[in-house]
Protein backbone atom coordinates (compact mmCIF):
# COMPACT_ATOMS: atom_id res chain seq x y z
CA UNK A 1 0.00 0.00 0.00
CA UNK A 2 1.39 3.36 -0.89
CA UNK A 3 1.37 6.40 1.36
CA UNK A 4 -1.94 7.92 -0.39
CA UNK A 5 -3.41 4.75 0.32
CA UNK A 6 -2.61 4.10 3.59
CA UNK A 7 -3.70 7.92 4.37
CA UNK A 8 -7.21 7.24 2.63
CA UNK A 9 -7.97 3.70 4.76
CA UNK A 10 -7.33 5.93 8.10
CA UNK A 11 -9.37 8.60 6.76
CA UNK A 12 -12.55 6.42 5.87
CA UNK A 13 -11.81 4.03 9.60
CA UNK A 14 -11.91 7.33 10.76
CA UNK A 15 -14.84 8.77 9.17
CA UNK A 16 -17.36 5.30 9.87
CA UNK A 17 -16.00 5.54 13.89
CA UNK A 18 -16.95 9.20 14.14
CA UNK A 19 -19.86 9.55 11.23
CA UNK A 20 -19.32 13.48 12.38
CA UNK A 21 -17.69 14.19 9.37
CA UNK A 22 -18.05 17.09 6.56
CA UNK A 23 -17.09 17.21 2.82
CA UNK A 24 -16.93 20.59 0.95
CA UNK A 25 -16.14 19.73 -2.43
CA UNK A 26 -15.56 23.33 -3.86
CA UNK A 27 -15.29 22.17 -7.53
CA UNK A 28 -18.78 21.13 -7.52
CA UNK A 29 -19.53 24.64 -6.71
CA UNK A 30 -21.59 26.55 -8.86
CA UNK A 31 -19.16 29.35 -10.26
CA UNK A 32 -16.60 28.48 -7.81
CA UNK A 33 -14.02 31.14 -7.81
CA UNK A 34 -10.54 31.13 -5.60
CA UNK A 35 -10.48 34.04 -5.15
CA UNK A 36 -13.80 35.38 -4.36
CA UNK A 37 -13.58 31.95 -1.77
CA UNK A 38 -10.99 34.08 -0.16
CA UNK A 39 -12.06 37.01 -0.41
CA UNK A 40 -15.00 36.14 1.89
CA UNK A 41 -13.16 34.55 4.23
CA UNK A 42 -13.13 36.07 7.56
CA UNK A 43 -9.43 37.16 8.16
CA UNK A 44 -6.54 37.96 6.10
CA UNK A 45 -3.90 35.95 4.30
CA UNK A 46 -0.46 36.31 2.76
CA UNK A 47 2.54 37.41 3.12
CA UNK A 48 2.97 39.80 6.54
CA UNK A 49 -0.16 39.37 7.79
CA UNK A 50 0.15 37.84 10.92
CA UNK A 51 3.26 38.37 13.35
CA UNK A 52 3.14 34.62 14.12
CA UNK A 53 3.47 35.11 18.09
CA UNK A 54 0.18 34.47 20.26
CA UNK A 55 0.58 35.24 24.20
CA UNK A 56 -1.64 32.40 26.08
CA UNK A 57 -4.15 34.82 27.36
CA UNK A 58 -4.68 35.58 23.18
CA UNK A 59 -5.31 32.13 22.58
CA UNK A 60 -8.82 30.76 22.13
CA UNK A 61 -7.92 26.78 21.05
CA UNK A 62 -4.57 24.76 20.43
CA UNK A 63 -5.08 22.64 17.50
CA UNK A 64 -2.86 19.71 18.66
CA UNK A 65 -0.22 21.16 21.94
CA UNK A 66 2.55 20.13 24.28
CA UNK A 67 0.34 16.93 25.77
CA UNK A 68 -1.98 17.14 22.62
CA UNK A 69 -0.99 15.04 19.67
CA UNK A 70 -0.17 17.41 16.38
CA UNK A 71 -0.07 15.56 12.79
CA UNK A 72 0.54 17.69 9.71
CA UNK A 73 2.04 16.81 6.69
CA UNK A 74 2.24 17.16 2.38
CA UNK A 75 1.68 14.30 0.68
CA UNK A 76 2.73 15.29 -3.08
CA UNK A 77 2.05 12.84 -5.89
CA UNK A 78 2.81 12.50 -9.41
CA UNK A 79 -0.51 12.67 -10.82
CA UNK A 80 -3.53 14.58 -10.30
CA UNK A 81 -6.50 12.27 -10.94
CA UNK A 82 -6.14 10.75 -7.44
CA UNK A 83 -6.76 13.97 -5.68
CA UNK A 84 -10.05 15.65 -5.34
CA UNK A 85 -9.06 18.70 -6.30
CA UNK A 86 -10.37 21.71 -3.91
CA UNK A 87 -12.05 19.10 -1.35
CA UNK A 88 -11.95 20.21 2.16
CA UNK A 89 -12.72 16.96 4.68
CA UNK A 90 -12.87 17.60 8.47
CA UNK A 91 -13.44 14.72 10.72
CA UNK A 92 -14.55 15.63 14.10
CA UNK A 93 -16.33 18.73 15.36
CA UNK A 94 -15.73 22.18 13.76
CA UNK A 95 -13.54 24.87 15.30
CA UNK A 96 -16.61 26.41 17.26
CA UNK A 97 -17.96 22.99 17.98
CA UNK A 98 -14.95 22.42 20.11
CA UNK A 99 -15.17 23.13 23.98
CA UNK A 100 -11.84 22.34 25.22
CA UNK A 101 -9.10 24.92 24.97
CA UNK A 102 -6.80 21.89 23.55
CA UNK A 103 -7.67 19.24 20.97
CA UNK A 104 -5.53 15.90 18.82
CA UNK A 105 -5.45 17.30 15.31
CA UNK A 106 -4.10 16.43 12.22
CA UNK A 107 -3.87 18.10 8.71
CA UNK A 108 -3.12 16.88 5.71
CA UNK A 109 -2.43 18.58 2.64
CA UNK A 110 -2.63 16.03 -0.52
CA UNK A 111 -1.62 17.61 -4.11
CA UNK A 112 -1.10 16.39 -7.38
CA UNK A 113 0.99 17.63 -10.30
CA UNK A 114 2.94 16.01 -13.14
CA UNK A 115 5.19 18.62 -12.97
CA UNK A 116 6.43 18.21 -8.85
CA UNK A 117 10.15 17.83 -9.15
CA UNK A 118 12.31 17.46 -6.46
CA UNK A 119 13.67 20.84 -5.98
CA UNK A 120 10.46 22.15 -4.68
CA UNK A 121 9.01 19.46 -2.44
CA UNK A 122 11.47 21.38 0.17
CA UNK A 123 8.88 24.46 -0.05
CA UNK A 124 6.21 22.48 -0.60
CA UNK A 125 6.79 21.15 2.97
CA UNK A 126 7.24 24.23 4.39
CA UNK A 127 4.07 25.77 3.66
CA UNK A 128 2.10 23.66 5.77
CA UNK A 129 4.22 24.38 8.67
CA UNK A 130 4.04 28.05 8.55
CA UNK A 131 1.28 29.68 9.20
CA UNK A 132 2.91 33.52 9.66
CA UNK A 133 0.55 33.83 6.57
CA UNK A 134 -2.90 33.38 7.94
CA UNK A 135 -4.06 36.69 10.13
CA UNK A 136 -4.79 34.96 13.84
CA UNK A 137 -3.46 31.63 13.27
CA UNK A 138 0.16 30.78 15.07
CA UNK A 139 2.57 27.97 14.90
CA UNK A 140 4.11 27.32 18.22
CA UNK A 141 6.71 24.81 18.49
CA UNK A 142 8.85 23.27 21.20
CA UNK A 143 11.32 20.45 20.54
CA UNK A 144 10.67 18.26 18.39
CA UNK A 145 6.81 18.55 18.79
CA UNK A 146 4.07 21.79 17.17
CA UNK A 147 0.66 22.58 16.70
CA UNK A 148 -1.70 25.23 15.98
CA UNK A 149 -3.16 28.11 18.17
CA UNK A 150 -5.80 29.94 16.99
CA UNK A 151 -6.29 33.49 18.67
CA UNK A 152 -9.31 34.56 20.58
CA UNK A 153 -9.86 37.50 17.99
CA UNK A 154 -9.78 34.25 15.05
CA UNK A 155 -12.45 32.90 17.00
CA UNK A 156 -14.77 35.47 17.50
CA UNK A 157 -14.90 36.01 13.53
CA UNK A 158 -16.46 32.52 13.55
CA UNK A 159 -13.63 30.50 11.68
CA UNK A 160 -14.40 27.54 10.56
CA UNK A 161 -12.29 24.52 9.26
CA UNK A 162 -13.54 25.14 5.99
CA UNK A 163 -12.16 28.76 6.07
CA UNK A 164 -8.65 27.16 7.16
CA UNK A 165 -8.82 24.90 4.23
CA UNK A 166 -9.70 27.59 1.73
CA UNK A 167 -6.57 29.59 3.03
CA UNK A 168 -4.19 26.76 3.30
CA UNK A 169 -5.11 26.29 -0.61
CA UNK A 170 -5.07 29.74 -1.87
CA UNK A 171 -1.59 29.70 0.09
CA UNK A 172 -0.57 27.12 -2.05
CA UNK A 173 -1.98 28.08 -5.27
CA UNK A 174 -0.50 31.68 -4.94
CA UNK A 175 3.01 29.60 -4.68
CA UNK A 176 2.91 27.01 -6.64
CA UNK A 177 0.32 27.54 -9.24
CA UNK A 178 2.00 26.40 -12.21
CA UNK A 179 2.99 23.15 -10.62
CA UNK A 180 -0.17 21.76 -8.62
CA UNK A 181 -2.82 20.57 -10.60
CA UNK A 182 -4.76 19.40 -8.12
CA UNK A 183 -5.24 19.71 -4.06
CA UNK A 184 -6.91 18.63 -0.92
CA UNK A 185 -7.18 19.47 2.43
CA UNK A 186 -8.07 16.61 5.33
CA UNK A 187 -8.44 17.67 8.95
CA UNK A 188 -8.91 15.08 11.74
CA UNK A 189 -9.57 16.45 15.13
CA UNK A 190 -9.98 14.33 18.53
CA UNK A 191 -9.60 10.70 17.02
CA UNK A 192 -6.48 9.75 18.95
CA UNK A 193 -6.18 6.42 17.07
CA UNK A 194 -6.11 8.12 13.58
CA UNK A 195 -3.58 11.04 14.39
CA UNK A 196 -1.26 8.07 15.92
CA UNK A 197 -1.91 6.36 12.66
CA UNK A 198 -0.85 8.88 10.57
CA UNK A 199 2.09 9.57 12.92
CA UNK A 200 3.24 6.55 12.80
CA UNK A 201 3.04 7.44 8.90
CA UNK A 202 5.11 10.57 9.05
CA UNK A 203 8.71 8.98 8.69
CA UNK A 204 7.69 7.30 5.83
CA UNK A 205 6.43 10.37 4.06
CA UNK A 206 9.54 12.34 5.39
CA UNK A 207 11.62 10.08 4.00
CA UNK A 208 10.58 11.08 0.52
CA UNK A 209 11.50 14.75 0.90
CA UNK A 210 14.54 13.76 3.22
CA UNK A 211 15.66 11.31 -0.62
CA UNK A 212 15.25 14.24 -2.24
CA UNK A 213 17.59 16.59 0.15
CA UNK A 214 20.03 13.84 1.71
CA UNK A 215 22.90 16.51 1.02
CA UNK A 216 21.30 19.52 1.34
CA UNK A 217 19.61 18.89 4.47
CA UNK A 218 22.96 16.89 5.86
CA UNK A 219 24.56 20.50 5.13
CA UNK A 220 22.06 22.65 6.83
CA UNK A 221 22.25 20.42 10.00
CA UNK A 222 25.79 20.66 10.65
CA UNK A 223 25.78 24.28 9.95
CA UNK A 224 22.73 25.17 12.73
CA UNK A 225 22.30 23.80 16.16
CA UNK A 226 18.89 24.01 16.66
CA UNK A 227 16.12 23.76 13.66
CA UNK A 228 13.27 21.39 13.92
CA UNK A 229 12.85 22.22 10.20
CA UNK A 230 14.70 20.05 8.04
CA UNK A 231 14.08 22.27 5.14
CA UNK A 232 16.91 24.67 4.43
CA UNK A 233 17.07 28.42 5.39
CA UNK A 234 17.09 30.14 2.59
CA UNK A 235 13.50 28.82 1.98
CA UNK A 236 12.36 29.87 5.98
CA UNK A 237 9.54 32.45 6.38
CA UNK A 238 11.54 33.21 9.99
CA UNK A 239 14.95 33.37 8.15
CA UNK A 240 14.79 37.27 8.55
CA UNK A 241 14.02 37.23 12.47
CA UNK A 242 16.63 34.53 12.54
CA UNK A 243 18.87 36.95 10.74
CA UNK A 244 17.87 39.86 13.53
CA UNK A 245 19.08 37.63 16.53
CA UNK A 246 22.46 36.99 14.86
CA UNK A 247 22.36 41.05 14.31
CA UNK A 248 22.06 40.94 17.92
CA UNK A 249 24.68 38.02 18.68
CA UNK A 250 27.00 40.46 16.95
CA UNK A 251 26.40 43.43 18.71
CA UNK A 252 26.87 41.82 22.20
CA UNK A 253 29.99 40.18 20.44
CA UNK A 254 31.21 44.00 19.70
CA UNK A 255 30.47 45.04 22.75
CA UNK A 256 32.72 42.32 24.97
CA UNK A 257 35.14 42.90 22.31
CA UNK A 258 35.46 46.52 23.22
CA UNK A 259 35.46 45.68 26.94
CA UNK A 260 38.17 43.40 26.65
CA UNK A 261 40.35 45.73 24.58
CA UNK A 262 39.56 48.26 27.16
CA UNK A 263 40.82 45.74 29.45
CA UNK A 264 37.84 45.91 31.70
CA UNK A 265 36.83 42.86 32.94
CA UNK A 266 33.87 41.66 31.22
CA UNK A 267 31.89 40.85 34.04
CA UNK A 268 31.02 44.28 33.54
CA UNK A 269 28.44 42.95 31.14
CA UNK A 270 26.78 40.21 33.25
CA UNK B 1 34.67 26.69 35.98
CA UNK B 2 33.82 23.36 35.83
CA UNK B 3 30.59 22.38 34.59
CA UNK B 4 28.55 18.77 35.44
CA UNK B 5 25.72 17.78 34.07
CA UNK B 6 23.44 15.11 35.58
CA UNK B 7 20.94 12.96 33.46
CA UNK B 8 19.52 9.68 33.51
CA UNK B 9 16.29 8.16 32.15
CA UNK B 10 12.88 9.33 34.27
CA UNK B 11 12.64 8.66 37.65
CA UNK B 12 15.83 7.39 38.71
CA UNK B 13 17.03 10.02 41.35
CA UNK B 14 18.27 12.90 39.25
CA UNK B 15 16.60 15.56 40.54
CA UNK B 16 17.42 14.12 43.96
CA UNK B 17 20.92 13.35 43.00
CA UNK B 18 21.17 17.06 41.57
CA UNK B 19 20.33 17.93 45.11
CA UNK B 20 22.31 15.87 47.23
CA UNK B 21 25.42 16.71 45.05
CA UNK B 22 25.17 20.33 45.56
CA UNK B 23 24.46 20.35 48.98
CA UNK B 24 28.03 18.04 49.10
CA UNK B 25 29.65 20.96 47.24
CA UNK B 26 27.87 23.64 49.38
CA UNK B 27 29.64 21.87 52.29
CA UNK B 28 32.98 22.04 51.10
CA UNK B 29 32.62 25.80 51.16
CA UNK B 30 31.56 26.58 47.39
CA UNK B 31 28.62 28.39 46.19
CA UNK B 32 27.23 26.45 42.92
CA UNK B 33 25.37 27.63 40.25
CA UNK B 34 22.56 25.22 39.91
CA UNK B 35 20.71 24.87 36.31
CA UNK B 36 17.18 23.60 36.57
CA UNK B 37 17.40 22.68 33.22
CA UNK B 38 14.28 19.87 32.97
CA UNK B 39 11.81 21.74 30.98
CA UNK B 40 8.67 19.39 31.77
CA UNK B 41 9.47 19.03 35.20
CA UNK B 42 11.60 21.51 37.08
CA UNK B 43 11.47 18.89 39.72
CA UNK B 44 14.73 20.77 41.28
CA UNK B 45 12.99 24.28 41.53
CA UNK B 46 10.42 22.70 44.00
CA UNK B 47 12.94 20.36 45.68
CA UNK B 48 14.74 24.08 46.71
CA UNK B 49 11.46 24.52 47.72
CA UNK B 50 11.14 27.81 45.16
CA UNK B 51 9.04 28.79 42.62
CA UNK B 52 10.01 31.39 39.91
CA UNK B 53 8.13 32.65 36.57
CA UNK B 54 11.42 34.28 35.52
CA UNK B 55 13.34 31.54 33.28
CA UNK B 56 15.45 31.63 30.57
CA UNK B 57 12.28 30.70 27.95
CA UNK B 58 10.72 33.84 28.72
CA UNK B 59 14.23 35.75 28.31
CA UNK B 60 14.27 34.22 25.00
CA UNK B 61 10.42 34.67 24.28
CA UNK B 62 11.13 38.45 24.85
CA UNK B 63 14.16 38.16 22.52
CA UNK B 64 12.20 37.09 20.22
CA UNK B 65 9.65 39.46 20.30
CA UNK B 66 12.08 42.32 19.95
CA UNK B 67 13.80 40.73 16.94
CA UNK B 68 10.42 40.42 15.50
CA UNK B 69 8.80 43.72 16.70
CA UNK B 70 11.28 45.57 18.35
CA UNK B 71 13.07 48.74 16.43
CA UNK B 72 17.24 49.27 16.36
CA UNK B 73 17.63 51.50 19.57
CA UNK B 74 15.51 48.36 21.53
CA UNK B 75 17.67 45.74 19.84
CA UNK B 76 20.98 47.47 20.28
CA UNK B 77 19.61 47.69 24.15
CA UNK B 78 19.05 44.25 24.39
CA UNK B 79 22.28 43.43 22.81
CA UNK B 80 23.80 46.04 25.47
CA UNK B 81 21.48 44.32 28.67
CA UNK B 82 21.14 40.86 28.02
CA UNK B 83 23.76 39.63 29.99
CA UNK B 84 22.65 41.37 33.07
CA UNK B 85 18.81 40.21 31.93
CA UNK B 86 19.37 36.64 32.39
CA UNK B 87 22.14 37.69 35.58
CA UNK B 88 18.98 38.77 36.83
CA UNK B 89 16.88 35.76 36.07
CA UNK B 90 19.17 33.49 38.49
CA UNK B 91 18.03 32.61 41.98
CA UNK B 92 20.35 34.09 44.59
CA UNK B 93 20.48 32.73 47.99
CA UNK B 94 23.56 32.17 50.70
CA UNK B 95 24.93 28.75 49.33
CA UNK B 96 23.78 28.91 45.87
CA UNK B 97 22.27 30.32 43.07
CA UNK B 98 19.20 28.87 40.34
CA UNK B 99 18.94 29.74 37.36
CA UNK B 100 15.47 27.68 35.91
CA UNK B 101 15.85 27.11 31.89
CA UNK B 102 11.90 26.92 31.70
CA UNK B 103 9.90 24.86 28.68
CA UNK B 104 11.11 25.85 25.70
CA UNK B 105 8.11 27.03 23.54
CA UNK B 106 8.43 29.35 20.24
CA UNK B 107 6.90 30.82 16.72
CA UNK B 108 8.68 28.85 14.32
CA UNK B 109 12.43 28.34 15.12
CA UNK B 110 14.87 30.36 16.06
CA UNK B 111 18.18 28.70 16.55
CA UNK B 112 20.38 31.93 17.22
CA UNK B 113 18.07 32.95 20.02
CA UNK B 114 19.70 29.53 21.69
CA UNK B 115 22.69 30.53 20.85
CA UNK B 116 22.80 33.90 22.25
CA UNK B 117 21.18 32.78 25.66
CA UNK B 118 24.21 29.89 25.83
CA UNK B 119 26.67 32.58 24.78
CA UNK B 120 25.05 34.45 28.10
CA UNK B 121 24.77 31.57 29.99
CA UNK B 122 28.15 29.86 29.29
CA UNK B 123 29.60 33.88 30.13
CA UNK B 124 27.42 33.87 33.41
CA UNK B 125 28.90 30.21 34.32
CA UNK B 126 32.52 31.93 34.56
CA UNK B 127 31.71 33.21 37.81
CA UNK B 128 31.17 29.97 39.50
CA UNK B 129 33.71 27.66 40.60
CA UNK B 130 30.81 24.37 40.00
CA UNK B 131 27.67 24.40 37.69
CA UNK B 132 25.22 21.28 38.08
CA UNK B 133 22.93 21.44 35.61
CA UNK B 134 20.12 18.70 36.23
CA UNK B 135 18.80 17.76 32.69
CA UNK B 136 15.81 15.99 31.04
CA UNK B 137 16.87 12.63 30.54
CA UNK B 138 19.43 13.44 27.41
CA UNK B 139 21.58 16.43 26.52
CA UNK B 140 19.67 17.25 23.34
CA UNK B 141 18.69 19.88 24.77
CA UNK B 142 21.78 21.06 26.83
CA UNK B 143 23.51 21.40 23.82
CA UNK B 144 20.54 23.60 21.97
CA UNK B 145 20.24 25.85 24.58
CA UNK B 146 22.55 26.08 27.79
CA UNK B 147 25.89 24.83 27.14
CA UNK B 148 28.11 23.39 24.51
CA UNK B 149 30.29 21.80 26.75
CA UNK B 150 30.44 20.02 30.20
CA UNK B 151 33.57 19.01 32.43
CA UNK B 152 31.59 15.88 33.61
CA UNK B 153 28.79 13.96 32.16
CA UNK B 154 26.96 12.07 35.11
CA UNK B 155 24.73 9.13 34.45
CA UNK B 156 21.99 8.34 37.07
CA UNK B 157 21.13 4.89 36.93
CA UNK B 158 18.88 2.25 38.77
CA UNK B 159 19.22 -1.21 38.76
CA UNK B 160 17.35 -2.02 36.15
CA UNK B 161 17.70 -3.26 32.90
CA UNK B 162 15.91 -0.51 31.13
CA UNK B 163 17.51 2.01 32.81
CA UNK B 164 21.10 0.66 32.32
CA UNK B 165 20.03 0.75 28.40
CA UNK B 166 18.81 4.20 28.52
CA UNK B 167 22.35 5.04 30.08
CA UNK B 168 24.27 3.36 26.96
CA UNK B 169 21.63 5.27 24.78
CA UNK B 170 22.57 8.54 26.48
CA UNK B 171 26.48 8.01 26.23
CA UNK B 172 25.68 7.19 22.74
CA UNK B 173 23.44 10.66 22.36
CA UNK B 174 25.37 12.50 24.60
CA UNK B 175 28.79 11.38 22.22
CA UNK B 176 27.22 13.03 19.16
CA UNK B 177 25.46 15.65 20.37
CA UNK B 178 27.92 17.51 22.48
CA UNK B 179 31.74 17.67 24.37
CA UNK B 180 32.01 16.37 27.65
CA UNK B 181 35.22 15.56 29.49
CA UNK B 182 34.81 12.43 31.42
CA UNK B 183 31.52 10.78 32.33
CA UNK B 184 30.34 8.13 34.95
CA UNK B 185 27.23 5.95 36.03
CA UNK B 186 26.15 6.11 39.58
CA UNK B 187 23.68 3.13 40.48
CA UNK B 188 21.34 4.65 42.89
CA UNK B 189 18.84 2.87 45.28
CA UNK B 190 21.24 -0.50 44.99
CA UNK B 191 20.56 -3.76 46.65
CA UNK B 192 23.50 -5.33 47.87
CA UNK B 193 21.70 -8.66 46.56
CA UNK B 194 22.53 -7.43 43.06
CA UNK B 195 25.37 -5.58 43.26
CA UNK B 196 27.22 -8.31 41.36
CA UNK B 197 25.05 -8.69 38.86
CA UNK B 198 24.71 -5.19 38.02
CA UNK B 199 28.43 -4.45 38.35
CA UNK B 200 28.81 -6.99 35.56
CA UNK B 201 25.88 -5.98 33.32
CA UNK B 202 28.12 -2.07 33.72
CA UNK B 203 31.39 -3.93 32.44
CA UNK B 204 29.25 -5.55 29.50
CA UNK B 205 27.74 -2.67 28.58
CA UNK B 206 30.86 -0.85 28.48
CA UNK B 207 29.80 1.71 31.25
CA UNK B 208 31.98 3.30 33.72
CA UNK B 209 30.85 2.99 37.05
CA UNK B 210 31.97 5.96 39.03
CA UNK B 211 29.94 4.64 42.38
CA UNK B 212 26.58 2.97 43.90
CA UNK B 213 23.98 4.97 46.39
CA UNK B 214 22.41 2.25 49.08
CA UNK B 215 18.60 2.02 49.22
CA UNK B 216 17.47 4.08 51.76
CA UNK B 217 14.39 4.71 53.31
CA UNK B 218 15.14 7.95 54.44
CA UNK B 219 14.40 9.72 51.45
CA UNK B 220 11.31 7.33 50.93
CA UNK B 221 9.96 8.77 53.93
CA UNK B 222 10.67 12.30 53.15
CA UNK B 223 9.24 12.12 49.95
CA UNK B 224 6.03 10.16 51.43
CA UNK B 225 5.72 12.78 54.02
CA UNK B 226 6.29 15.88 52.01
CA UNK B 227 9.27 17.06 53.66
CA UNK B 228 12.57 18.80 52.28
CA UNK B 229 15.90 16.57 51.39
CA UNK B 230 17.44 19.25 53.75
CA UNK B 231 15.99 17.07 56.41
CA UNK B 232 17.78 13.82 55.74
CA UNK B 233 20.40 12.93 58.39
CA UNK B 234 23.94 13.72 57.77
CA UNK B 235 24.72 10.17 59.06
CA UNK B 236 22.96 8.64 56.22
CA UNK B 237 24.32 6.06 53.88
CA UNK B 238 22.89 7.85 51.00
CA UNK B 239 25.07 10.95 52.14
CA UNK B 240 28.51 8.95 53.00
CA UNK B 241 27.87 7.03 49.48
CA UNK B 242 27.37 10.27 47.10
CA UNK B 243 29.92 12.05 48.96
CA UNK B 244 32.67 9.64 48.48
CA UNK B 245 31.69 9.91 45.19
CA UNK B 246 31.56 13.87 44.78
CA UNK B 247 35.03 13.48 45.80
CA UNK B 248 35.75 11.08 43.08
CA UNK B 249 34.05 13.71 40.34
CA UNK B 250 35.90 16.60 41.36
CA UNK B 251 39.20 14.77 41.21
CA UNK B 252 38.04 13.98 37.72
CA UNK B 253 37.03 17.20 36.60
CA UNK B 254 40.07 19.33 38.11
CA UNK B 255 42.60 16.50 36.51
CA UNK B 256 40.35 17.17 32.82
Amino acid sequence: MNELDEIRTIIEESKLKYKNYQVWDLASTENFNLEQAVSELPFNIGKGVWKGILLNDDVKLNLGGKHALTSANVLCINSSDVIHNFRISLIGPDVLEISKKTVDFAMMVLIGGKKIEKSVLNKLKRTIYLSNEIDGLSLRSISRKFWYQISNILYDKQVSFKHIGIAFIALYLQEFEDIIESIEVVFIIDDEDAILKLIDLEPKIKKIYSEAFKDKIWKYAKQRDDCDFDWECAVCDYQSICNEIRNIIKLRENKITKLKDKNEDISGCR
Amino acid sequence: MKILAVVGKGGVGKTTMTYLIAQDIINRGFHPLLIDADPTMSHLMRLLGIKTENTIENIRQGVIRIATMGDKSEKINLAQNIDEVVSDCIIKSVDYSLMVIGQPQSAGCFCPSNTLLRNVIENISDEYEYVIIDCEAGMEQIHRSVVRSIDFLLIISDSSLRSLETAVKIKKAAKKYTKFKDYGVIVNRLRQTHKKAILEMLKKKDLNLIGTIREVSEITNLELEGKSLSDLPTSSDCISDLSQIVDKIIKLMNNS
